[in-house]
């Protein structure tokens, strides 16, 4: 049967044929094509490496700033708890002072009204004992008229010397 | 002798069928249940039914020569 | 999964224009056909190879009949005499004389004969003596042109690589086509030694490939059947069995020629089991691709032989739409055929250099 006899003349140039092409399209294409791809595919992976990398790198900073910021917050926190005592300590302090000091102005003013209060007494004392040494002197004059007279005069100074 | 032949062909496809048509079956099941290694399914399907074409092919061929 | 479907898009893609070619087919037929109804002799015809190219014929005006054919080289050899010549000098049974010997084309087939030009029958056929007919015979064309296409198309791929690394337009299908078949390579070789075969079941693969849609073309440059010739497909079958018998492994040769692991009486019968299944490997290769692309071309051509068959307008429609649907079913046939062929060959190079020690 035809179909089933190869012929020798068409053995012969499909296989000269197919060398020849396997050879060429090695060369000039498969070779190209699948070195192309590889390079690329080979490209595309130390891209994305990088990118990963990149990506780490930023998570990394990223990191890093909110660690800082953090720290940052935190001594804000410090500074102001410690700004917040020292005023709250300095205010004490004046508070204290301030009472201490009115403390002092009061006593001084009471030893002041003392000493006025003294000396107004030793004034007073001085006034009295000069005024009974001047009744005296006048009673001792007058004694020397009557005893109904000296004793209305006695009442009648007395009566004058009035403290009030 | 050449209805004899047909005849014979026809028996040669009939086993044919059967045996491609259980690789498609079975195939497809494997398909429905793991759809995920499809890929492979397929290509073990027709190295298996190419397989089966193959020595049915060579029936066919056997038919034909003796035939003439 | 992206690229298959991709693959397939491919093959609608061309599957498109082939259908206005199927009715180009019945008319360029209808032609051939109008005397003789002998559907045999015209699918024989047509699915054999050829020394011309018949473009096409038809009856002229006088009520000739015309056909336009395209002349081919003859060179044939014999006992050392080298004979070439255009093969319109063989037309009409013509006895060629050339250094004292007479060629005769007959059927096809150039013979030796006498003078007179007689040829010799028994019940075989012609038992006259044939020369080492190697003309450029309508399959050579065919299959120069697909060559021409290949180198064209994938060189020019190739090309578009040195101007950037990712391909635009048709290139980007070649790569996603190449890729396909370069994942077949992977997959059955296996990644390590894939790149040595690569090249090999890629040219395999677009080779038959190509030729299948060019004889699927049902006008001039197309519309041989290169790819269900057995010269053709045997020839490939062979270059795989050599592959993979100059390339097997020894663990290879040892599995196959001692099967080791059973026992001794048994492999009186397996080792030759072994050593057949060797050869039929490729030779199911080379059946396969041959019957399926010949039967395609035969269910089509018989399909739109009907209509002369039964000579009735009213078949006309059925026989071309079944046609039709089988002429994209055999574009889809075509890249299947081509990916089973590369898948097997691949396949079998795997089990040959694969060189695993297990014993079992």
């Amino acid at each position: 049967m035809d179909l089933l006899s190869p012929e020798p003349g068409l053995v012969i140039w499909s296989g000269l044929t197919f060398i020849i092409l396997f050879l060429l399209l090695r060369k000039f294409a498969w070779r190209p094509i699948l070195d192309a791809i590889k390079a690329r595919e080979h490209k595309i992976e130390e891209a994305l490496a990088s990118a990963q990398k990149a990506s780490e790198e930023y998570k990394r900073i990223e990191e890093a700033k909110a660690n800082m910021v953090a720290d940052a917050k935190q001594e804000r926190d410090l500074m102001l708890k410690e700004a917040r005592a020292v005023k709250d300590s300095i205010l004490a302090e004046a508070k204290e002072n301030a009472v201490v000091e009115a403390q002092k102005i009061v006593a001084a003013a009471k030893l002041q009204i003392e000493k006025e209060k003294a000396d107004a007494i030793s004034e007073l004392k001085l006034q009295v004992a000069k005024m009974s040494v001047e009744i005296a002197g006048k009673l001792l004059s007058e004694n020397l008229k009557s005893d109904e007279r000296q004793e209305e005069i006695i009442e009648k100074y007395l009566n004058e010397c009035n403290f009030n | 002798m050449g209805s004899l032949i047909s005849v014979g062909l026809g028996i040669i496809v009939f086993g044919l069928g059967i045996g491609i048509g259980n690789i498609g079956k079975s195939a497809l099941d494997a398909m429905a249940r793991q759809p995920e290694i499809a890929s492979e399914i397929r290509t073990a399907l027709l190295i298996s039914a190419a397989f089966i074409e193959g020595a049915g092919m060579f029936a066919i061929v056997i038919a034909f020569l003796t035939a003439n | 999964m992206n690229r298959i479907k991709l693959f397939v898009f491919a093959i609608a893609a061309l599957a498109c224009p082939a259908s206005v070619m199927a009715a180009h087919e019945m008319q360029t037929d209808s032609t051939e056909a109008k005397e003789e109804i002998d559907v045999n002799e015209i699918i024989g015809h047509h699915i054999a190879d050829a020394h011309s190219w018949n473009i096409f014929g038809y009856t002229n005006s006088d009520g000739e009949k015309v056909e336009l054919t395209i002349p081919l080289p003859v060179i044939t050899y014999y006992k050392g005499d080298v004979l070439v010549r255009l093969s319109s000098a063989f037309e009409e049974e013509a006895v060629v004389e050339h250094n004292g010997l007479y060629y005769k084309m007959h059927h096809g087939k150039i013979y030796m004969t006498n003078a007179a030009g007689d040829i010799e029958t028994d019940e075989n056929g012609p038992i006259n003596e044939r020369p080492l007919d190697i003309s450029i015979t309508r399959n050579v064309v065919s299959m120069f042109m697909s060559v021409a296409l290949l180198l064209l198309i994938f060189i020019g791929a190739a090309r578009a690589y040195r101007k950037s690394s990712v391909p635009r337009g048709g290139n980007a299908m070649v790569e996603t086509l190449v890729l396909f078949v370069k994942d077949i390579a992977d997959e059955q070789i296996g990644k390590e030694k894939s790149d040595k075969f690569a090249p090999y079941i890629l040219t395999l693969f677009f080779f038959i490939w190509i030729n299948n849609i060019i004889g699927l073309i049902p006008f001039f440059p197309g519309g041989s059947n290169l790819s269900g010739n057995i010269s053709f497909t045997g020839i490939l079958a062979v270059f795989t069995f050599l592959t993979t018998a100059i390339f097997a492994s020894k663990s290879y040769w040892k599995h196959n020629l001692t099967v080791p692991g059973i026992p001794f009486p048994m492999k009186f019968l397996l080792v030759p089991i072994e050593i057949v299944s060797m050869f039929t490997k490729p030779f199911t290769l080379l059946i396969r691709l041959l019957a399926n692309v010949t039967g395609g071309h035969i269910i089509i051509l018989s399909l739109l032989s009907m209509i002369f068959i039964t000579q009735s307008y009213v078949m006309t429609i059925p026989s071309v739409l079944l046609s039709l649907v089988i002429f994209v079913l055999e574009l889809i046939f075509g890249a299947l055929q081509a990916y089973i062929f590369a898948l097997l060959s691949s396949l079998y190079i795997g089990l040959a250099v694969k060189d695993e020690e297990h014993e079992d």
